[in-house]
């Protein structure tokens, strides 16, 4: 007899910016519709579907997504791929823009000695 | 699903106001205290909360392991050095002093700081510090096992909740407790303390980045500066909000791991294979970080763009370490690589500075935030604040010795407060109604583009570059912004949660436009590099001090970082 169909739900929240990107891919033949990837999410991104259902996890806030991966990593069946989207794969904005603006009276940036000074931080 | 409605009441001794390292182990010993402890967090379970609930690789302590130069009291000397003088001293003393018992706690926890191959600490120096201070160990599971001995302790815990308020006693100023709401279910916590510990962390979201996602960010983009602004309207001071961070990062995905590339020693290359950071700091790539950004920004605007990580050179046992840990810090790290098509061993890397954020401007032991005492108290009498939204910043090891401080003095004055206010319901009610306004207001102004807003009024003129003019027009921006708080709108409590995050948001980047407009220097490098002031002066040495006035908009003052009292500003600054 054949499983029944549990179809993969995009429904995020309606005030999701159109086209937003799905960041968590969830696999509907291992899915066992648990709830540890609603649980482990830091930003309330994932709702875990009724658990006397057999629905898939859905994922709400898709725009809110840090790309963490605690869900796929908790996951007990493996069954959440991280996918990331074109905009980060191929980031095309222009990287001179988060410099900031530099009037035009202002050459460029002058270096010390008190900059190269003290030690930094790691992480 | 908006009603809410039902209310607990809940009461306790030590009230903890975010569940990462800085909270969790100000809980860990406020209960060997003895004392009551309740944390409350926005993310569901404590295992995972905090900016490190999906893994960390190092750990920065002195070990007093017999050499020489392993002592807190060895590593406090350079202190003054790192923090390029903006530091209170007798604050960072109590952290440094705290830091190996604290480790010797954490390892009690079950946390093992030993290279597995080994059996042996693997510890590396790096970036001027004194001596090899830098534990590297497998911190996967390093916020799990705390929270494990949290809630075995017998500290209680309430997840996604947000607090909204510091509850004030109007007869004695004294902090008592908070209120708070759940994010998904709209509960509502009305909690009374004895000591309130804000531990909410730094300030991200707050400027653009390369892919232009607001939570694609370096930090945690869920720490938005919440306990910096319920802290600043009660009257509590902040220091050193002018400074921000940012990384070098994998175009594209804004991650920790700059240091790992730098350290094992990878080149950066400019796109004539030149490597550059030697014209900018004779260290080259193993410069401060904020060189590193400096190296890049200037490398940029002379059109030597696009510049790369280039690893090729690198011995293929480096290279496995490299690749096995790469996901340590960030578990999605090698998926981005693969989803990218990028072969380490072949390929260049572009790197691209990050978004920045309010956090302790690339540099250890000091914070951007609250001001606190030796005992972690705030300004406010029984409010105490640890982690990276106080002073004193060392990143979780820092974040965990200030935490054990706090809980400890949180613990003791709890100990000795017997009468706890009443809260009356008719103020109950007010909070509610101003907390909850937005869900009623249907298409009014959206977080996201309120928030985006900020973003670009930050990254044009209070990121990397700075001028006065320019600073001007973003803090007009921010005022008009806020003016138009009262129309934000939310359609649910998760909505409503970004909603307040955004407005501590523009609060903080309120602050960071008035006191980088102050401090008429550049100093640590890219943290406050104003154009219009290039050089780093003496006289500049004192921290700027910030206040809600008494029509609610933050008052500056200067202090001297050594000894508390309040300076006149330096010459240039007294107008008319």
């Amino acid at each position: 007899m054949a499983e029944p169909v549990r179809p993969v739900r995009h429904e995020p929240h309606p005030d999701t910016p159109r086209d937003t990107h799905n960041p968590i891919d969830v696999d509907p033949e291992t899915c066992i519709s648990c709830v540890v990837c609603d649980y482990v999410c830091p930003g309330d991104i994932i709702y875990a579907p009724d658990p006397t259902s057999n629905d898939l996890p859905v994922i709400k806030y898709p725009d809110e997504c840090w790309y963490c991966g605690l869900c796929q990593q908790a996951c007990p069946t493996d069954a959440i791929t991280v996918v990331f989207p074109e905009r980060m794969l191929a980031s095309t904005s222009p990287v001179e823009a988060l410099i900031g603006v530099l009037p035009p009276e202002y050459g460029g940036i002058t270096v010390t000695d008190a900059d190269r000074g003290g030690a930094g931080d790691r992480g | 699903m908006t009603e809410g409605g039902t209310l607990r009441r809940l009461e306790t001794d030590v009230l903890i106001i975010g569940g990462g390292v800085a909270g969790s182990l100000a809980a860990h010993e406020a209960r060997e205290a003895g004392r009551e402890v309740l944390i409350l967090d926005k993310a569901k379970l404590l295992e995972r909360a905090g900016s490190v609930g999906g893994g960390v690789d190092q750990y920065l302590t002195p070990m007093d392991s017999g050499a020489e130069w392993d002592t807190p009291s060895n590593l406090l000397l350079h202190i003054p050095t790192l923090t390029d003088g903006l530091v209170d001293m007798e604050v960072a003393a109590r952290v440094v002093h705290e830091m190996p018992e604290v480790l010797r706690r954490l390892e009690g926890m079950g946390i093992d700081f030993k290279d597995p191959d080994t059996g042996e600490y693997l510890r590396t120096r790096a970036f001027g510090l004194p001596g090899e201070f830098h534990l590297n160990f497998d911190g996967k599971r390093f916020k799990y096992r705390i929270a494990k001995a949290v809630k075995k302790g017998g500290s209680r815990f309430i997840g996604r909740a947000m607090a909204t308020d510091i509850l004030i006693d109007p007869d004695t100023g004294e902090a008592f407790g908070a209120l708070g709401f759940n994010v998904r279910t709209g509960e509502w916590y009305v909690i009374r303390a004895r000591a309130v510990i804000v531990a909410t962390g730094e300030v991200n979201r707050i400027a653009r980045n390369a892919s232009g996602l607001p939570f694609d960010s370096w930090h945690y983009p869920y720490n938005t500066g919440d306990g910096h602004a319920m802290a600043f309207r009660v009257g509590a001071e902040l220091t050193n909000m002018e400074f921000v961070e940012a990384t070098l990062t994998p175009r594209g995905f804004s991650v920790q791991g700059t240091n790992s590339y730098a350290g094992l020693g990878a080149h950066f290359v400019n796109r004539h294979g030149e490597r550059y950071m030697f014209k900018y700091d004779p260290k080259g790539e193993k410069a401060r970080r904020t060189m590193l950004i400096e190296g890049w920004v200037a490398e940029t605007r002379a059109g030597n763009g696009p510049l790369y990580i280039d690893l090729r050179h690198l011995p293929d046992n480096v290279l496995d370490h490299f690749e096995r840990t790469l996901g340590v810090d960030r578990e999605t790290l090698p998926d981005f690589f693969a989803q990218k098509g990028i072969d380490l061993r072949r390929d260049l890397i572009e790197i691209v500075v990050s978004e920045v954020s309010i956090r302790r401007g690339g540099v250890y032991f000091r914070g951007s935030g609250l001001m606190v005492d030796p005992d972690g108290e705030t300004s406010v009498a029984n409010l105490y604040a640890a982690g990276d939204c106080s002073i004193v910043s060392g990143g979780i090891a820092g974040a965990a010795a200030l935490g054990a401080v706090t809980g400890r003095a949180a613990a003791a004055r709890a100990a000795v407060r017997e009468r706890l206010p009443e809260v009356d319901d008719a103020s109950i009610e007010s909070a509610r109604e101003r907390v909850t306004a937005p869900l009623g207001r249907g298409d009014g102004l959206g977080w996201r583009e309120f928030e985006d807003e900020i973003r670009s009024l930050v990254t044009d003129h209070l990121g990397l570059t700075r001028e006065e003019r320019g600073m001007r027009r973003a803090l007009d921006g921010l005022l008009a912004l806020g003016r138009r708080e009262p129309e934000l709108a939310a359609s649910n409590w998760h909505h409503l949660m970004r909603v307040h995050e955004s407005t501590s948001i523009r609060l903080c980047a309120e602050i960071l436009a008035r006191t980088a407009i102050e401090r008429q220097e550049s100093r640590s490098g890219a943290a406050h590099r104003r154009v219009d002031f290039p050089e780093t002066s003496e006289a500049w040495r004192r921290l700027i001090v910030v206040k809600r006035g008494d029509d609610g908009s933050p008052v500056l003052r200067h202090r001297d970082p050594d000894d508390r009292t309040s300076v006149a500003p330096p010459a240039a600054l007294v107008r008319g």
